[in-house]
């Protein structure tokens, strides 16, 4: 069973490093919380590094059954709770950005998928998701703020996200044949950990390059090389 | 403008009774002034500024709409 370590600021930053080095989905993922780490003042003094341990989950193993089936339901109407939570706290942001969008939750599982739909998208998507990214950011930590715990939100509009999923696995498969081809090793732009998960995944199964990032965030960034 | 960076401001504080936001206009310009309890400016803050840049993402955003040019400060 594969499990590596990670630090980052917080948990998720580590967890969500941890996810891109092995390259799997937290779904996958057994995680392990070493240190939490500390914030310090304004993030200057006293800062620790949180750290985990993640662990690629042993498929075979089932879930537990019974005992998991109380909490389970009890966790539903949590998130359920957060994702009318997210609608309402979404629907007043866009509202004081002065466009009108209706928000619907589409989806509660890994995450809770809210999908903002109307005129002006392209505004609320901004340059490269930017804006969307901005707006999914503050929805979150507000709903950290208001106490709710568990899937985090993701804010799409437009399939802008599948949109550009499929555009960066499209982005992969060409740098991965140029590398192929050239003998040389490609660099990416920096990206979220999301969007370089997702490069990472899309050539999991490719015989002849690798993946790994590097760099520090913001600017990490993803290497696409021959496989040794 | 104002109302939009009240909003996220109250949703991320410990004290949102304590968010002020002053607004300065100039001919294109609006500048917004955010002030918030002592303790809570690093909540609007973030580290290495990552919630103050999103604040003024969405706030960017917005202004696009009414074709002036926006800024905000944080007041400390």
């Amino acid at each position: 069973m594969r499990s590596v370590e990670a630090v980052g600021r917080t948990v998720e930053e580590a967890i969500a490093e941890a996810l891109d080095q092995l390259k799997i989905q937290r779904d996958q993922a057994q995680i392990e919380v070493i240190d939490e780490g500390t914030k310090g003042i304004f993030g200057l003094i006293g800062t620790k590094l949180a750290r985990v341990r993640v662990t690629i989950k042993d498929q075979t193993v089932p879930e537990p059954g019974d005992t998991a089936l109380k909490p389970e339901t009890e966790e539903a109407e949590g998130l359920q709770a957060k994702a009318e939570w997210g609608k309402n706290f979404l629907t007043l942001l866009v509202a004081h950005m002065g466009v009108q969008a209706e928000v619907t939750i589409v989806n509660i599982g890994d995450y809770i998928l809210l999908e903002l739909s109307g005129e002006n998208m392209g505004l609320l998507i901004g340059r490269r998701g930017q804006t969307l990214d901005a707006i999914q950011y503050l929805v979150n930590l507000a709903a950290a703020k208001a106490g709710f715990q568990g899937a985090k939100f993701m804010v799409d509009a437009e399939d802008y996200r599948k949109r550009r999923q499929q555009a960066l696995e499209q982005l992969a498969e060409r740098l991965a044949s140029k590398v192929i081809s050239r003998r040389r090793k490609a660099v990416l732009d920096p990206m979220s950990p999301m969007e370089r998960r997702i490069i990472h995944l899309s050539l999991r199964d490719n015989p002849k390059v690798c993946t790994y990032s590097e760099g520090k965030e913001p600017y990490r960034r993803v290497v696409i090389d021959l496989k040794k | 403008m104002k109302e939009l960076v009240e909003f996220l401001a109250k949703a991320l504080v410990d004290n949102p009774d304590q968010v002020q936001v002053a607004v300065f206009e100039e001919e294109d310009n609006i500048r917004l002034e955010l002030k918030v309890a002592d303790a809570d400016i690093g909540k609007v803050i973030g580290r290495q500024g990552r919630i103050a840049k999103a604040i003024r993402t969405v706030l960017k955003a917005a202004a696009v709409k009414n074709g002036k040019k926006v800024s905000l400060d944080i007041l400390d």
